[in-house]
Protein backbone atom coordinates (compact mmCIF):
# COMPACT_ATOMS: atom_id res chain seq x y z
CA UNK A 1 0.00 0.00 0.00
CA UNK A 2 1.53 3.33 -1.20
CA UNK A 3 0.15 6.54 -0.31
CA UNK A 4 3.72 8.36 -1.03
CA UNK A 5 2.72 11.08 -3.53
CA UNK A 6 5.37 13.10 -5.42
CA UNK A 7 4.25 16.38 -4.98
CA UNK A 8 2.40 19.15 -2.70
CA UNK A 9 0.08 19.56 -6.03
CA UNK A 10 -0.93 16.11 -6.42
CA UNK A 11 -1.69 15.86 -2.62
CA UNK A 12 -4.28 18.52 -2.90
CA UNK A 13 -4.97 18.23 -6.17
CA UNK A 14 -8.77 16.96 -5.61
CA UNK A 15 -9.55 20.04 -3.09
CA UNK A 16 -12.50 22.16 -3.76
CA UNK A 17 -13.59 25.55 -3.18
CA UNK A 18 -16.01 25.47 -0.71
CA UNK A 19 -13.82 22.54 1.37
CA UNK A 20 -13.81 22.34 5.02
CA UNK A 21 -9.70 21.39 5.88
CA UNK A 22 -8.15 21.00 8.89
CA UNK A 23 -5.23 22.57 9.90
CA UNK A 24 -2.73 20.86 12.41
CA UNK A 25 -0.24 22.76 14.74
CA UNK A 26 -0.34 25.26 17.72
CA UNK A 27 1.34 28.60 16.48
CA UNK A 28 4.54 27.62 15.11
CA UNK A 29 4.43 23.63 16.22
CA UNK A 30 3.73 21.26 13.89
CA UNK A 31 1.71 23.13 11.24
CA UNK A 32 1.65 22.25 7.54
CA UNK A 33 3.34 25.00 6.17
CA UNK A 34 4.22 23.38 2.43
CA UNK A 35 0.82 21.72 2.41
CA UNK A 36 -0.85 25.76 2.87
CA UNK A 37 1.65 27.00 0.05
CA UNK A 38 0.21 24.71 -1.92
CA UNK A 39 -3.33 25.87 -1.34
CA UNK A 40 -2.31 29.35 -1.88
CA UNK A 41 -1.09 28.80 -5.33
CA UNK A 42 -3.93 26.89 -5.59
CA UNK A 43 -6.39 29.61 -4.89
CA UNK A 44 -9.19 27.64 -4.36
CA UNK A 45 -12.30 29.73 -2.99
CA UNK A 46 -14.72 29.28 -0.15
CA UNK A 47 -12.21 27.34 2.27
CA UNK A 48 -13.23 26.94 5.96
CA UNK A 49 -10.14 26.26 8.14
CA UNK A 50 -10.82 23.95 11.40
CA UNK A 51 -8.07 24.48 13.35
CA UNK A 52 -6.68 23.77 17.06
CA UNK A 53 -4.80 26.47 18.44
CA UNK A 54 -3.59 29.50 16.60
CA UNK A 55 -1.50 27.57 13.48
CA UNK A 56 -2.08 30.73 11.28
CA UNK A 57 -0.77 32.98 13.95
CA UNK A 58 2.26 30.73 13.51
CA UNK A 59 2.86 30.38 10.06
CA UNK A 60 2.02 34.41 9.20
CA UNK A 61 3.06 33.99 5.71
CA UNK A 62 1.03 31.58 4.87
CA UNK A 63 -2.05 33.00 6.75
CA UNK A 64 -1.32 36.38 4.73
CA UNK A 65 -0.86 34.50 1.63
CA UNK A 66 -4.20 33.29 1.98
CA UNK A 67 -6.17 36.10 2.98
CA UNK A 68 -4.71 38.55 -0.24
CA UNK A 69 -6.14 35.56 -2.28
CA UNK A 70 -9.63 36.06 -0.92
CA UNK A 71 -9.90 32.35 -0.11
CA UNK A 72 -10.84 31.67 3.45
CA UNK A 73 -14.22 31.81 4.32
CA UNK A 74 -14.37 30.78 7.78
CA UNK A 75 -11.58 30.27 10.36
CA UNK A 76 -12.72 27.93 13.19
CA UNK A 77 -10.10 27.88 16.20
CA UNK A 78 -9.26 28.16 20.05
CA UNK A 79 -7.26 31.09 20.01
CA UNK A 80 -6.95 32.45 16.40
CA UNK A 81 -6.41 36.61 17.18
CA UNK A 82 -2.90 37.96 18.41
CA UNK A 83 -2.93 38.51 22.03
CA UNK A 84 -1.51 42.24 21.24
CA UNK A 85 -4.72 44.22 20.09
CA UNK A 86 -1.85 46.73 18.33
CA UNK A 87 -0.36 43.99 16.23
CA UNK A 88 -3.76 42.37 15.68
CA UNK A 89 -5.22 45.34 14.05
CA UNK A 90 -2.24 45.25 11.76
CA UNK A 91 -2.63 41.88 11.03
CA UNK A 92 -4.87 41.23 7.49
CA UNK A 93 -6.64 37.90 8.96
CA UNK A 94 -7.73 40.44 11.92
CA UNK A 95 -8.90 43.14 10.12
CA UNK A 96 -11.32 40.96 8.11
CA UNK A 97 -13.05 39.09 10.91
CA UNK A 98 -13.54 42.39 12.63
CA UNK A 99 -14.88 43.81 9.66
CA UNK A 100 -17.25 40.40 9.22
CA UNK A 101 -16.15 39.37 5.93
CA UNK A 102 -14.32 35.98 7.19
CA UNK A 103 -16.20 34.38 9.74
CA UNK A 104 -14.41 32.67 13.00
CA UNK A 105 -16.00 30.94 15.38
CA UNK A 106 -14.35 29.77 18.49
CA UNK A 107 -14.30 26.72 21.38
CA UNK A 108 -12.49 25.98 24.52
CA UNK A 109 -9.27 24.35 23.34
CA UNK A 110 -10.44 20.75 24.91
CA UNK A 111 -13.75 20.86 23.41
CA UNK A 112 -12.11 21.96 20.22
CA UNK A 113 -9.39 18.55 20.29
CA UNK A 114 -12.51 16.71 21.44
CA UNK A 115 -14.55 17.53 18.86
CA UNK A 116 -11.80 16.40 16.41
CA UNK A 117 -11.60 13.37 18.67
CA UNK A 118 -14.98 12.19 18.39
CA UNK A 119 -15.46 12.65 14.88
CA UNK A 120 -12.56 10.25 14.33
CA UNK A 121 -14.37 7.95 16.70
CA UNK A 122 -17.50 7.91 14.93
CA UNK A 123 -19.42 9.97 17.94
CA UNK A 124 -21.62 12.81 16.71
CA UNK A 125 -21.92 15.01 19.75
CA UNK A 126 -20.75 14.88 23.57
CA UNK A 127 -21.15 17.03 26.92
CA UNK A 128 -18.64 18.53 28.47
CA UNK A 129 -18.81 20.55 31.98
CA UNK A 130 -16.20 23.28 29.92
CA UNK A 131 -17.74 26.62 29.59
CA UNK A 132 -20.66 25.66 31.57
CA UNK A 133 -22.31 29.17 33.00
CA UNK A 134 -20.18 30.99 30.99
CA UNK A 135 -21.56 32.64 27.35
CA UNK A 136 -19.51 29.42 25.75
CA UNK A 137 -22.94 27.68 27.12
CA UNK A 138 -25.52 30.42 25.65
CA UNK A 139 -24.57 30.14 21.85
CA UNK A 140 -22.05 29.17 19.28
CA UNK A 141 -19.27 32.19 19.76
CA UNK A 142 -19.01 33.81 16.68
CA UNK A 143 -18.24 37.36 14.59
CA UNK A 144 -21.82 36.53 12.59
CA UNK A 145 -24.72 37.52 14.95
CA UNK A 146 -26.77 35.48 12.36
CA UNK A 147 -24.76 31.97 13.65
CA UNK A 148 -25.07 32.39 17.30
CA UNK A 149 -27.30 29.72 17.81
CA UNK A 150 -28.49 28.14 21.05
CA UNK A 151 -27.04 25.42 22.54
CA UNK A 152 -28.26 22.82 24.39
CA UNK A 153 -26.98 22.01 27.98
CA UNK A 154 -27.92 19.55 30.68
CA UNK A 155 -27.21 18.73 34.37
CA UNK A 156 -25.28 14.95 34.75
CA UNK A 157 -24.28 13.63 37.69
CA UNK A 158 -25.11 17.24 39.13
CA UNK A 159 -22.92 19.05 37.18
CA UNK A 160 -23.75 21.47 34.58
CA UNK A 161 -22.60 20.86 30.73
CA UNK A 162 -22.62 21.98 27.47
CA UNK A 163 -23.60 19.81 24.07
CA UNK A 164 -20.64 20.04 21.43
CA UNK A 165 -21.07 18.31 18.07
CA UNK A 166 -18.43 16.48 16.60
CA UNK A 167 -16.49 18.22 14.01
CA UNK A 168 -15.54 16.33 10.27
CA UNK A 169 -13.62 18.04 8.00
CA UNK A 170 -13.42 17.16 4.60
CA UNK A 171 -9.99 16.99 4.59
CA UNK A 172 -7.05 17.52 6.91
CA UNK A 173 -3.36 18.98 6.46
CA UNK A 174 -0.80 17.27 9.07
CA UNK A 175 2.58 17.92 9.07
CA UNK A 176 4.76 14.58 11.15
CA UNK A 177 8.46 14.41 11.36
CA UNK A 178 8.58 10.78 10.02
CA UNK A 179 6.06 8.85 8.17
CA UNK A 180 6.31 5.85 6.15
CA UNK A 181 4.53 4.93 2.93
CA UNK A 182 1.45 3.03 4.63
CA UNK A 183 0.80 6.41 6.22
CA UNK A 184 2.01 5.46 9.47
CA UNK A 185 3.28 8.78 11.31
CA UNK A 186 5.66 9.79 14.06
CA UNK A 187 5.67 13.59 15.66
CA UNK A 188 8.34 15.25 17.15
CA UNK A 189 7.89 16.46 20.54
CA UNK A 190 5.11 19.54 21.11
CA UNK A 191 4.74 19.25 17.11
CA UNK A 192 1.82 16.54 18.15
CA UNK A 193 -0.92 18.53 18.81
CA UNK A 194 -3.95 18.81 17.09
CA UNK A 195 -2.18 16.33 14.38
CA UNK A 196 -3.43 13.06 15.57
CA UNK A 197 -6.88 13.89 16.66
CA UNK A 198 -7.64 15.58 13.25
CA UNK A 199 -5.68 12.94 11.21
CA UNK A 200 -8.70 10.58 13.21
CA UNK A 201 -11.28 12.74 12.37
CA UNK A 202 -10.99 13.87 8.64
CA UNK A 203 -12.08 12.04 5.46
CA UNK A 204 -8.71 12.93 3.73
CA UNK A 205 -5.78 12.97 5.67
CA UNK A 206 -2.81 14.45 3.94
CA UNK A 207 0.20 14.33 6.06
CA UNK A 208 3.26 16.17 5.05
CA UNK A 209 6.47 14.35 6.83
CA UNK A 210 9.95 15.60 6.69
CA UNK A 211 11.46 12.53 6.45
CA UNK A 212 10.06 9.05 4.58
CA UNK A 213 11.12 5.75 6.74
CA UNK A 214 11.20 2.62 4.91
CA UNK A 215 7.41 0.57 5.37
CA UNK A 216 8.70 -1.39 8.90
CA UNK A 217 11.81 0.90 10.23
CA UNK A 218 9.45 2.45 12.82
CA UNK A 219 8.61 0.58 15.44
CA UNK A 220 5.11 -0.41 15.35
CA UNK A 221 4.64 0.74 19.65
CA UNK A 222 6.30 4.09 18.91
CA UNK A 223 3.60 4.98 15.79
CA UNK A 224 1.99 7.87 16.81
CA UNK A 225 -0.83 8.04 14.21
CA UNK A 226 -1.54 4.49 12.46
CA UNK A 227 -1.68 4.30 8.30
CA UNK A 228 -5.49 3.96 8.08
CA UNK A 229 -5.87 7.45 9.37
CA UNK A 230 -3.71 8.94 6.56
CA UNK A 231 -4.80 8.75 2.85
CA UNK A 232 -1.22 10.36 1.05
CA UNK A 233 2.16 11.38 2.91
CA UNK A 234 4.21 13.91 0.43
CA UNK A 235 7.78 14.54 2.21
CA UNK A 236 8.62 17.91 2.63
CA UNK A 237 11.82 19.96 3.20
CA UNK A 238 12.32 20.77 7.07
CA UNK A 239 11.72 24.54 7.06
CA UNK A 240 12.98 26.77 9.50
CA UNK A 241 11.15 29.81 10.79
CA UNK A 242 11.53 32.84 13.15
CA UNK A 243 9.20 32.53 16.15
CA UNK A 244 10.66 35.76 17.94
CA UNK A 245 7.84 38.08 16.83
CA UNK A 246 4.39 36.42 17.38
CA UNK B 1 -29.40 -37.92 -1.60
CA UNK B 2 -28.03 -36.59 1.49
CA UNK B 3 -28.53 -33.63 3.02
CA UNK B 4 -26.55 -30.50 2.23
CA UNK B 5 -24.15 -29.50 5.00
CA UNK B 6 -23.47 -26.16 3.80
CA UNK B 7 -20.23 -24.94 1.80
CA UNK B 8 -16.49 -25.67 3.04
CA UNK B 9 -15.33 -23.58 5.05
CA UNK B 10 -12.50 -22.18 2.67
CA UNK B 11 -15.13 -22.07 -0.12
CA UNK B 12 -17.06 -19.22 1.86
CA UNK B 13 -13.33 -17.63 3.13
CA UNK B 14 -12.82 -17.56 -1.31
CA UNK B 15 -15.96 -15.97 -1.51
CA UNK B 16 -15.68 -13.31 1.44
CA UNK B 17 -12.12 -12.58 -0.08
CA UNK B 18 -13.33 -11.54 -3.88
CA UNK B 19 -15.37 -8.83 -1.74
CA UNK B 20 -12.28 -7.50 -0.86
CA UNK B 21 -11.00 -4.23 -2.66
CA UNK B 22 -7.15 -3.46 -3.25
CA UNK B 23 -6.33 -0.18 -0.62
CA UNK B 24 -8.38 -1.89 2.44
CA UNK B 25 -8.23 -2.06 6.11
CA UNK B 26 -9.88 -5.46 7.17
CA UNK B 27 -10.76 -6.09 10.46
CA UNK B 28 -10.50 -10.04 11.01
CA UNK B 29 -12.94 -11.79 13.69
CA UNK B 30 -12.07 -15.20 14.66
CA UNK B 31 -12.97 -18.21 12.58
CA UNK B 32 -14.20 -18.68 9.45
CA UNK B 33 -13.18 -14.59 8.99
CA UNK B 34 -9.74 -15.27 10.07
CA UNK B 35 -9.37 -17.52 7.05
CA UNK B 36 -10.19 -15.04 4.49
CA UNK B 37 -6.42 -14.06 5.06
CA UNK B 38 -5.65 -17.65 2.90
CA UNK B 39 -6.92 -16.09 -0.01
CA UNK B 40 -5.02 -12.70 -0.05
CA UNK B 41 -1.66 -13.31 -0.76
CA UNK B 42 -0.26 -10.82 -2.36
CA UNK B 43 -2.93 -8.90 -2.26
CA UNK B 44 -2.84 -4.81 -1.84
CA UNK B 45 -4.87 -5.21 1.71
CA UNK B 46 -3.60 -4.28 5.35
CA UNK B 47 -5.18 -7.18 7.51
CA UNK B 48 -6.51 -5.82 11.20
CA UNK B 49 -6.43 -8.84 14.13
CA UNK B 50 -9.27 -9.07 16.15
CA UNK B 51 -7.85 -7.09 19.07
CA UNK B 52 -6.97 -4.43 16.83
CA UNK B 53 -3.36 -4.94 15.72
CA UNK B 54 -2.72 -3.44 12.09
CA UNK B 55 -0.32 -5.61 9.69
CA UNK B 56 -0.38 -9.25 11.69
CA UNK B 57 2.03 -11.56 10.48
CA UNK B 58 1.33 -14.89 9.11
CA UNK B 59 2.34 -16.83 12.28
CA UNK B 60 -0.50 -15.40 13.87
CA UNK B 61 -3.10 -16.61 10.95
CA UNK B 62 -5.29 -20.07 11.97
Amino acid sequence: MDKVVGSVEEAIADIADGATIAIGGFFAAGVPRTLLKGLIAKRVKGLTLACGSGPLLGAVAEMEGLVANGQIRKVIDSYGLFRSASKGMKSPFEQQVRAGAIEFEVYPMGTLAEKYRAAGAGIPAFYTPTGAGTAVAETVLTNIAANRTPRETRVINGQPCVLETALKPDFAFIHAFTGDAEGNLRYRKTARNFNHVMAMAAKVTIAEVESLAEVGAIDPDTVHTPGIFVQRVVEVPRETFDITNL
Amino acid sequence: MTKFEGLPREVIALRVAKEIEDGSYVNLGIGIPTLVSNWLEGRDVILQSELGMLKPSRSTRT
